[in-house]
């Protein structure tokens, strides 16, 4: 698979960027504390350069077609990770048994699973194997909410 | 070497150390298949329960716990992409593309072997070379572990798969992230940019969770929900390894269970880095034909024989100088001292039969981990056949309750989230998430052993280099390494013609799952 080639002039100044803004705060780390982080810093830009540079050398190697995806399957890795922040909030106001059970439960029906009986099955044995692993066997008293 | 060691191996068949080496086994295995739950933490979970039993017998359990904890974090490694411990990560990325491909009992199969005859040679070595080996482990200092450090960092590039320079960039971005947190020498907080969760800078156990797990676990909830992981969907009960695959995969066996055992005395080093200097060397082994990034089984040989070829090594320091080489060396040397016994010399005068027999019985727990974690591989197949709807959600349950229990600090789950979805988009735009985990694991031991070095060597690090010998064979190796690496195309051209034109002893389309 090629790289992009506007990915790459893209990433390549995104990356010196960010080179430059750690570097600077870098600049500021008394007794040999800055030595690595601006030895990093360095190696980022010359890596970067030496990226965008190929992407005018040799343009045949890239692929110059390149357009950003705005779609719902694009975005569904946000929306799950915004619904995992929720689950982690609502642990510590629900409570960390029930929260994890409705979650398995909610989760993979939202996925367009359409298996109720092995989703809830699913979510009792993974929850009952949570509790008797943590709570019983490791004593790890996990947060407890309204609920448990 | 002292022949009558051989003498303990009686000592050891009792029924009371059969047990403790199962329930050690068994535990370790389970606890170390769950991202977040480390082998030191199990081996502290036994500590209570060892309490009653006797001290040869306790440690035995211990260190049965250990190897078994190694080995039980490839499972999920190799069978959702999800290590269950440091000292796996390298396996996912072998061990899972086979596991795609229907050969997910292949892939158990060869890592159950190379971890059982790691850990036996490992076993080995610690039982007839402790000595000696102890002696080499104080020849390395700062200079030393600075260059084995460099050394490890040349593996970046044998994770790259094709987008070299992104994955550069993915390995550097990895040693920025170890830089965060109070600095050891100064006491000043690098770029913690005022958020308390930075201040302790970023541990390996949410990294390693956030880039493999939840990144994962985000992969399979965006594909079909009936789909599953592998393209199986039935399960054989072929468990035992084919001499075929034994055959096609004995150098990269060799080499990795070489590169376990030498990590394993270099203290501080240990599976997670013997895992990527034994798959960075494998890479260079690649002939045509082979098959590396796509489900290499030669290169989950060699990083599973490494990583547990480290586990009998690594205790050589704790046994005999009584310095802990790592954490769970460190637990096991606290469990030492509960039980009355003062790690050292005095040790193997005073009471051979305790050493000795604690020796032999980790050989023995070995031989136990290969027939349970061949059992239990088996029933943790099913996952493989899973739908992807259901196994999503649990991986990143497991995920965040991983990283919860094993840090007590919501920081590191926030910041597991952040690196997830860092990791998530780093696979989608091809940099390399193992090169960013292998920058966060070596940088601290690079900028560490640097910092010692030009302390050592008064600023002048070359004179002092040059000036030590087993610093002199790493610098060569490094050398060896760069200089393969770069080599002149031509030179290339002409190794894969020779490769060529030499018929090969076996090929991978013969060994089936």
């Amino acid at each position: 698979m090629r790289a992009s080639l506007w990915g790459e002039r893209f990433a390549g100044v995104a990356f010196i960027i960010v080179a430059l803004y750690m570097g600077n705060i870098a600049r500021d780390f008394p007794a040999g504390g800055s030595t690595f982080p601006l030895f990093i810093s360095a190696l980022i830009m010359l890596i970067s350069v030496i990226m965008i540079a190929r992407t005018f050398v040799s343009p045949a190697n890239y692929d110059r077609d390149w357009r950003p995806k705005f779609t719902f399957a694009a975005l569904k890795p946000i929306l799950i990770t915004t619904l995992i922040i929720g689950y982690v909030l609502c642990i510590f106001r629900i409570g960390y048994y029930a929260s994890t059970f409705i979650l398995l439960v909610a989760l993979p029906m939202a996925l367009g699973l359409r298996r109720p009986i092995f989703i809830l099955s699913s979510a009792v044995g993974a929850t009952a194997f949570l509790y008797v692993l943590f709570q019983l066997g490791l004593k790890a008293n996990m947060p407890s909410g309204v609920l448990f | 070497m002292d022949l009558s060691v051989f003498s303990y191996v009686v000592n050891v068949l009792t029924p009371a150390n059969f047990i403790a080496i199962l329930l050690g086994t068994i535990v370790g295995l389970v606890i170390g298949a769950i991202p977040g739950l480390s082998p030191p933490m199990a081996i502290a979970l036994m500590i209570p329960v060892s309490i009653t039993i006797p001290p040869d017998s306790a440690i035995i359990m211990m260190m049965a716990v250990y190897a078994a904890g190694i080995y039980g974090g490839s499972f999920s490694a190799i069978l959702l992409r999800v290590p269950g411990t440091s000292a796996s990560a390298a396996s996912a990325i072998e061990g899972y593309e086979l596991t795609k491909q229907g050969k997910a009992l292949q892939a158990i199969r060869i890592s159950t072997f190379a971890s059982v005859v790691g850990g036996l040679l490992s076993g080995l070595a610690l039982l007839l070379l402790a000595p000696p080996l102890a002696e080499v482990s104080l020849l390395f200092g700062p200079a030393e572990m600075f260059l084995v450090a460099l050394l490890g960092l040349t593996a970046i590039a044998s994770v790259t798969f094709g987008a070299l320079f992104r994955g550069l960039l993915a390995g550097l971005v990895g040693l920025y992230l170890s830089t965060f947190g109070i600095d050891n020498y100064s006491g000043y907080p690098r770029y913690t940019f005022g958020y308390v969760g930075f201040s302790g800078g970023f541990d390996v156990l949410p990294a390693i969770i956030g880039l493999f797990a939840f990144s994962q676990g985000l992969q399979l909830c965006e594909g079909p929900a009936k789909g599953t992981v592998s393209s199986n969907t039935k399960l054989s009960w072929n468990i035992l390894p084919r001499l075929s695959e034994i055959r096609y995969t004995w150098w990269s066996l060799v080499r990795g269970w070489t590169t376990g055992l030498i990590m394993g005395i270099i203290p501080a080093a240990g599976a997670s880095v013997a895992q990527w200097v034994a798959y960075g060397w494998e890479r260079r082994y690649a002939k045509p034909g082979d098959k590396f990034g796509r489900g290499e089984i030669k290169g989950l040989a060699a990083t599973e024989g490494a990583n547990n070829g480290v586990t009998g090594t690594n205790m050589i320091p704790l046994f005999i100088l009584g310095i802990p080489g790592g954490i769970s060396a460190a637990v096991i040397l606290g469990a030492l001292m509960i039980h009355g016994l003062q790690p050292g010399m005095r040790l193997f005068k005073n009471n051979p039969e305790i050493i000795y027999t604690i020796m032999w019985g980790f050989i023995l727990a070995n031989v136990v981990m290969g027939v349970v974690a061949a059992a239990m591989a088996r029933i943790m197949a099913y996952l493989t056949i899973f739908p992807q709807g259901v196994l999503g959600p649990l991986i990143l349950v497991f995920s965040v309750i991983g990283t919860y229990a094993g840090s007590n600090n919501i920081h590191a789950v926030w910041i597991m989230i952040g690196i997830g979805i860092v990791g998530y988009y780093a696979e989608m735009w091809r940099f390399s998430p193992a090169a960013i985990l292998l920058g966060l694991i070596l940088g601290p031991i690079a900028e560490n052993g640097f910092r010692d070095l030009m302390v050592v060597s008064n600023g002048e690090p070359v004179g002092y280099i040059l000036g030590r010998p087993v610093a002199l064979i790493i610098l060569a190796m490094l050398a060896f390494v760069l200089f393969y690496a770069v080599r002149p195309k031509k030179w290339e051209k002409l190794e894969a013609a020779s490769t060529a034109a030499t018929p090969s002893t076996a090929t991978p389309d013969r060994v089936q799952s």
